[in-house]
């Protein structure tokens, strides 16, 4: 949110939660007040946890998150008033550099989440004393069940608030937004819900007291170093996948940064083509790698694309068997089985007319890497020696005679050309 | 447990591990046979509800990096059974720890069959060294802990401070359990993989950690949770476990992975026509070999793993492959700028600076070590000589070949190639005129 315009749409949507959220304090506070408050104290010391504990997984955006567990715990424990307050603490604490208007806005997020989450637990047949219930079947419907819905509830707040801020401030579509927030978040949501409930069962029913935030955190704390792990792990892939990119480059010193630039190109053809995150990033590795095949080309032939010289039918012929050889050579790494058809097929995408066989996700992919490989070595390489064009001519020369989907792809270019240049200027 | 498997004299630790485990058993059917009205005893629902958790558990156990076992969940529902008492819905769970231990037994034998069932592998070692370590902590919690100290009765601060007694009493139980497996299953594996033990258990650490503190835990909370919830408890409690096995298990199969990309730079040699087939892989193979044999810890053999497998990759910018794609035949000159282009490829990496570092030193001369010209790390020394000895053999490792090769490199020991090194191959190769050859099984590549 912090690179976020400060539009007026913005503005306006901080100042209505801001009412909305000063509403329903006031109303929480005149039905239900506020009791248990050394409880409350004790989970916002808990929360002050929260920024150390938490833990982003960037690959599928799992957040682990102490505070969510938290906060949770707190919309069964100290009711709608208390979760506000616990909530207000937790998003006060955040240690992000965040500018003043958007931590006002987090606070008012993650405590209206709070109100909603203890009012719908009260609402759906929450135990206000939870001390009392003894049982599978009480603990069940006196806690479990409605902390579930609370829970939901806080969700879908929460998914809902940030999609229109998403709106507001890069026009994102709404919809979209809500669908895929929801998914990559439904997850985390459910993890949460079984810890708080451990942490609530313990404290009140089971009167082990405050010392439950204790017992639960040990596992809690391994988890988080489990998930570091492999958060790691990810990113080191994704960097031993650059020794694949510097090989090429090794090999064909007049293709650097080459990789780098259709890969950049490709992902934003495939988002403006509303292809899902798990597809971008597809097309980006596939842009990143189409040309790796090349490693397995001599020497000589390799650099001589560099030249304005003549090849022999036998040459060319070699030389462009090189997505086959990407294939081959990347062909057995299983978590590149999404990327494979644009490494292998991108050639074949440029032909006018060409068949291309293959699923329909991945002719798209082989067009838009095609196109933008094509683009980039007219523009900034140079195709087989030649000289360096403008990008119109370029552009004009792949729309002529492609297909219906080859519009498209092109379409997607130069808005994509577009967006960059936008980006460079502002960064 | 690992009864029915024979093992050589001279594996000690195996051996103890397999009789403590017989021992168990047999004392525990004394034990019930010489009393049998104390058999269940009302206790079968929740003896059968751990027990489910326990064949779960040990299906679903996870192989950490490196190839070593851990099945916390198994671990952590038998240490539920050790600490539970009161149990709503249910008698209070006062079985004595011989049908406990028994139950065990028989949990962690049908988990077994059922990982056979469907095709996974079973590892009696590791389900020695858990089995007999649970034991013992069935045994200590049924003599320590406090019948009945951590339910859920008065309120206040008073009647939490047996409560709390109890509670650290089955996290140090818990602990004791966790880290004697961890030890057991160290040495067994050092054993095994003729390792030592000090870096086995540095080894086992790795990793095992964060499921130790998830085991630890989900005692005393089925302790806690049983008398409010009952049998119920059992899942909720196992959740953080099976939370951290899952993050465990996804670092393991990044290892995975990881280890494919690796491999696949490695191939672009081989497919360029600058190596032979496999060199790559067969002087990684070797070098783990040699390394594990001089004792390196699990670190130093995957960056000498990884290494072994690209010291080659600097090939591919050669405008004319190298005759048999052998560095050895290379000029000197041409040697030091495969090492180098190799180096920076794979330092483009960011992540494998230490890798970088090795490929880069593959040349150095083992008499600047000697004459303190130069720090050469150990993996280097290793990955020279065996590079040499693949060149040397081509891949044909029969007999005659071997001992050509280990003569050739032979007459440059002291000045090319550090003779420890040289000597640990010759071992490991079933040459060394030193201890009798004997075959080191390679552990899981994970």
């Amino acid at each position: 949110m912090s690179s976020a315009p400060h539009g007026s749409g913005i503005g306006r949507l901080i100042t209505a939660l801001t009412l909305f959220w000063l509403l329903a304090l006031g109303v929480s506070w005149r039905i239900w007040g506020v009791e248990h408050w050394q409880v409350v104290g004790t989970l916002a010391a808990m929360a002050a946890l929260g920024w150390w504990l938490g833990t982003r997984d960037v690959e599928t955006r799992v957040y682990l998150s102490f505070s969510s567990i938290i906060l949770l715990a707190a919309t069964t424990m100290v009711g709608p008033v208390g979760a506000a307050i616990v909530g207000l603490i937790i998003a006060t604490l955040q240690p992000e550099r965040v500018p003043f208007s958007a931590r006002v806005f987090n606070a008012a997020v993650t405590s209206t989440i709070g109100i909603i989450g203890g009012t719908t637990f009260l609402l759906t047949g929450g135990a206000a004393d939870l001390s009392t219930l003894r049982g599978a079947g009480p603990i069940a419907m006196g806690l479990f069940v409605p902390m579930l819905l609370g829970n939901v509830a806080m969700a879908l707040t929460n998914v809902v608030l940030v999609a229109l801020v998403m709106r507001a401030a890069q026009r994102v579509p709404f919809g979209m937004n809500v669908v895929r927030l929801l998914a990559t978040t439904a997850p985390a949501y459910a993890g949460y819900a079984m810890i708080a409930f451990l942490l609530v069962v313990l404290w009140r029913p089971a009167a082990f007291g405050p010392l439950s935030v204790l017992l639960i955190l040990a596992p809690i704390i391994g988890a988080r170093w489990a998930y570091l792990q492999y958060d790691e792990g990810r990113k080191a892939q994704r960097r031993a996948l650059n020794a694949l990119v510097s090989a090429i480059e090794i090999k064909a010193p007049h293709l650097a940064g080459h990789s780098q630039r259709v890969a950049e190109l490709s992902a934003h053809m495939a988002e403006a083509l509303g292809m899902r995150p798990h597809e971008v990033a597809d097309v980006r590795t596939a842009a990143m790698l189409h040309d790796v095949g090349l490693v397995t080309l001599p020497t000589p032939l390799v650099r001589k694309t560099a030249e304005a010289a003549e090849f022999s039918p036998e040459e060319l012929r070699l030389f462009e068997s090189y997505p086959g050889r990407s294939l081959e050579l990347v062909g057995g790494l299983h978590f590149l089985s999404g990327a494979l058809e644009g490494i292998a097929r991108h050639r074949d995408a440029l032909h006018a007319g060409a068949e291309i066989r293959g699923s329909r996700g991945g002719t798209l992919m082989a067009h838009i890497v095609g196109v933008a490989d094509e683009f980039d070595l007219s523009t900034q390489v140079g195709a087989l020696g030649a000289p360096r064009l403008p990008p119109e001519p370029v552009i004009a020369r792949l729309r002529s005679g492609g297909d219906a989907e080859r519009q498209k792809v092109v379409d997607a270019l130069v808005g994509a050309l577009e967006r960059l240049d936008t980006e460079e200027v502002t960064s | 447990m690992s009864s029915s498997e024979a093992y050589p004299s001279r594996m000690p630790w195996t051996t103890m591990v397999a009789g403590l485990a017989v021992l168990i058993v047999v004392a525990s059917v004394g034990r019930l046979l010489a009393r049998p009205e104390e058999l269940v005893h009302g206790h079968g629902p929740t003896l059968l509800a751990f027990a489910v958790a326990i064949i779960a558990g040990e299906t679903l156990r996870a192989t950490l990096p490196g190839g070593r076992i851990s099945a916390p969940i198994s671990m952590a529902a038998t240490l539920g059974m050790a600490f539970a008492w009161e149990v709503d819905g249910q008698p209070d769970f006062d079985a004595i720890p011989a049908l406990q231990v028994l139950t065990v037994a028989i949990a962690m034998l049908l988990g077994a069959m059922v990982r056979r069932a469907i095709g996974l592998d079973v590892s009696p070692r590791s389900m020695g060294a858990r089995f007999v370590s649970l034991s013992f902590a069935v045994w200590i919690a049924y003599q320590l802990l406090p019948l009945g100290a951590v339910s859920p009765g008065g309120s206040g601060v008073a009647s939490r401070v047996p409560m709390l007694l109890s509670v650290l009493t089955m996290i140090a139980v818990g602990t004791m359990a966790a880290l004697v497996t961890m030890v057991l299953n160290a040495a067994l594996r050092a054993e095994q993989f003729r390792t030592k033990v000090t870096t086995a258990i540095r080894d086992e650490s790795w990793g095992g950690l964060p499921l130790v503190m998830a085991i630890v835990a989900s005692g005393p909370f089925t302790a806690l949770l049983t008398p409010v919830l009952g049998l119920a408890t059992i899942p909720f409690t196992l959740f953080p476990v099976i939370l951290t096995l899952i993050a465990v298990r996804r670092v393991a199969a990044n290892r995975v992975t990881y280890r494919e990309i690796i491999s696949t730079l490695s191939r672009m040699t081989e497919r360029g026509g600058y190596t032979s087939v496999d060199h790559a892989e067969r002087v990684a193979g070797l070098a783990v070999r040699v390394g594990r044999f001089l004792g390196l810890p699990e670190r130093s053999i995957t960056d000498l793993e990884y290494a072994a497998l690209l010291h080659d990759i600097g090939q591919i910018a050669l405008r004319e492959p190298i005759p048999g794609g052998a560095t050895l035949r290379a000029a000197p000159a041409d040697q030091r700028h495969i090492a180098r282009d190799g180096a920076l490829i794979v330092r483009n990496t960011a992540v494998l600076g230490r890798v970088a570092e090795l490929i880069e030193g593959q040349n150095a001369l083992y008499r600047d070590v000697r004459e303190g010209k130069a720090e050469v790390p150990i993996e280097c020394r290793i990955l020279k000589v065996v590079n040499a000895f693949d060149d040397l053999t081509g891949g044909q490792q029969t007999r005659v070949s071997t001992e050509e090769a280990l003569e050739r490199i032979n007459l440059g020991l002291g000045y090319e190639y550090d003779p420890d090194v040289v000597d640990a191959l010759a071992v490991v190769m079933g040459a060394g005129r030193g201890p009798a050859p004997v075959l080191v099984p390679r552990p899981p590549n994970v």
